[in-house]
Formats: C-alpha cells, sequence, structure tokens
C-alpha cells in the first residue's frame, strides 16, 4: 500500500512539475479544470441525445442511455459521500509542495467526485451510443488529467473516481433490468406527454 | 450580478441552443424557432458557443463555494431549472410560431409528432385522447 501511494505520489509530481512550462498551456488547462465547464457540456450532450435522432428507435435507445446516464450520477455521488465516510485521503497540496492552478478544495482527495460523475455519464451514453460515449470517455480523461496537472487530485484518486462511475452505471443497469417494465413506463408516460 | 443568475442564464441558453441544433438534426420541425434546419444549426450553434463564450471569457471561474462559487448540488439544481425553463420557453414559443405551417391531423405520440405538430398540438391531442379514455372507463360509475 506503501509502495503504491509512492509511485501515485511520484506520478502526480512529474505531472504537476510541467506547471508553468507553457503559460498557453496552463491557460486552457484552468478552462478545463473549471467545476462548470466539462460537466455543463456533458449534460448538454445528454440532451442533445435526447431530442436530437431522426429513427425513432435509436432515439429510444440513446433516451434509455440517457437515463441511466442520468441517473448513475446520482448513485456515483452517493458512492462518493459514503466511501469518504470511511476514508479520507487529504489533498496534494495539503502534505507537498505544489504547483496549485486551482482553488484549494477542502473535501477528500479519494475518490475524484467530479470523474465519477463525468464517467457516469460517459458510461451510460458509451452503452447507448459507442461513438459519442467513446468521445465523453476521452473528455473524462482530458478533466482528470487537467485535476491532476493542476494539484487538487492524485493520478489514483481519478481512477478510483472513474471506476466508481463505471460502477454506479453497472449497478443501475442491473437495477433497471431487475425493475423492468418500470423504466419502460416511465419512458411512456413522458413520451405521452411529448416529452420523449 | 451574481454567479448563480450568470450560471442560470448560462444553463438556458445552451439548453436552447442544443434543443435547437438536436430538434433539426432530429427532425423535429415543431421544435425549430426557425422554418430552416441548417439556419436553426447555425442558430443553436451560435447560442451554445456564444454563451459559453460569454460565461468563460475571464477563465474558468475557478472559485470555492464559499467565494463566490457554486456548490455541486444547488449546480445541479441550476441545470435542472435552467433546462426546464429552457424547454418551457421553446415550446410555448414554438408553439405560436410554428402554429399556422403545422398541420393538425392525428398525431402519433412522443417527439416523432412533433415532426408536422407544435407540442401544444401534440400534448393537447393526448390529453383529450387520456381524457376520452378516462370518460369512458368511469362512465359507469357516474352518478350523472
Amino acid at each position: 500500500m506503501e509502495t503504491v501511494s509512492q509511485i501515485d505520489t511520484e506520478i502526480f509530481l512529474w505531472i504537476n512539475d510541467w506547471v508553468g512550462t507553457s503559460l498557453i498551456f496552463d491557460r486552457v488547462i484552468q478552462w478545463i479544470v473549471s467545476d462548470y465547464l466539462i460537466p455543463i457540456i456533458f449534460s448538454v450532450v445528454l440532451l442533445g441525445l435526447w431530442f436530437g435522432w431522426a429513427d425513432q428507435a435509436m432515439r429510444e435507445r440513446h433516451q434509455r442511455g440517457v437515463m441511466l446516464g442520468g441517473a448513475s450520477v446520482g448513485m456515483a455521488n452517493i458512492m462518493v459521500k459514503i466511501s469518504n465516510v470511511f476514508y479520507f485521503r487529504h489533498r496534494p497540496f495539503d502534505s507537498i509542495d505544489v504547483n496549485l492552478l486551482f482553488y484549494p478544495p477542502t473535501d477528500s482527495s479519494f475518490p475524484a467526485n467530479p470523474i465519477a460523475i463525468t464517467v457516469a455519464m460517459a458510461t451510460g451514453v458509451w452503452m447507448a451510443n459507442r461513438r459519442i460515449g467513446t468521445l465523453m470517455y476521452i473528455g473524462s480523461f482530458v478533466y482528470g488529467f487537467s485535476r491532476v496537472y493542476s494539484g487538487v487530485f492524485y493520478p489514483l484518486d481519478v481512477v478510483g473516481g472513474a471506476l466508481i462511475g463505471i460502477s454506479a452505471v453497472c449497478l443501475l443497469y442491473i437495477v433497471f433490468k431487475r425493475i423492468e417494465p418500470v423504466p419502460t413506463l416511465c419512458l411512456r408516460l413522458v413520451r405521452f406527454l411529448c416529452f420523449a | 450580478m451574481t454567479m448563480e443568475q450568470e450560471y442560470l442564464i448560462l444553463v438556458v441558453l445552451v439548453c436552447c441552443g442544443v434543443v435547437q441544433v438536436a430538434a433539426s438534426f432530429g427532425g423535429l420541425n415543431g421544435l425549430l424557432f426557425i422554418e430552416n434546419r441548417r439556419f436553426s444549426t447555425a442558430f443553436g450553434m451560435v447560442m451554445i458557443l456564444g454563451s459559453l463564450t460569454w460565461f468563460f471569457w475571464n477563465g474558468g471561474r475557478n472559485l470555492p463555494d464559499t467565494d463566490g462559487g457554486i456548490a455541486g448540488a444547488s449546480q445541479f439544481a441550476y441545470f435542472v431549472l435552467g433546462g426546464f425553463l429552457a424547454l418551457l420557453f421553446t415550446f410555448v414559443v414554438t408553439s405560436l410560431t410554428n402554429f399556422r405551417r403545422a398541420t393538425s391531423g392525428d398525431t402519433t405520440d412522443g417527439l416523432p409528432s412533433l415532426k408536422e405538430t407544435t407540442f401544444w398540438q401534440a400534448l393537447s391531442h393526448n390529453l383529450g385522447i387520456a381524457w376520452k379514455l378516462y370518460r369512458r372507463l368511469t362512465r359507469k360509475y357516474s352518478s350523472g
């Protein structure tokens, strides 16, 4: 465990040491790392997928993916909160000298909550549309990298967050299957109201 | 203007833009502000990119929620509210502006009906069917 933590810290320091090398790159990272940019882009992708397909079968497939991804965001949040009750990891800037490009958050470093949320959305979409889901995974990876680069998460926190995001979707996928026809009835009700 | 108000405006504008782009790709003419699909796509893209540029013009807005930023739960609530307002605005405006263009024939349920009718026409048609069904099912229990 000690060795894993040491490797994690070394990878973190190697990535974070690049801060200041290129001011333009740092500026771009400060945009990407924002609490608002990637989450809002991912959320509107879900909204776009809900409406934007001419083929009815494909649209329904997307809508099920959006339902799964959206519900998984809540589940991932709950899983992160439960994890924080049992384990608290200090932020990198609490114990080592880092180049900070972001405000210093006070909650647990492990697992990375923003990554859990974006990966949950990406996985829900990936189950319905591989191409857009993969693009969202790439977006999540960039978001995770930016958080490490900015000095607010260790790489292992990001990996932990991603695993929680994927687990949340898998768990809800099983739940949705078990409680069928409830999700289908919900979708039909929303369709009756012309929202789906 | 507070950060919350700016965020809400951003969400409303971006969601309106996304609905325009998605509706033009999905052929949902009843949800378009502009009749021409290409113009609608361009209009939607301008709304999305313009509002994002406006909000992030001075950087990533990296502020803690204790110092003017928005907490995660509030962010979610504002997104839901903004999305709802954007959809409401789109449904009201397109129901009024597309009223003459729309056909008032029988519609299927759901979004596909918005290819030919407006949201209001489709919704009232479906609610009318539901009301007739309800009356038929409850007739034998009626005192009148």
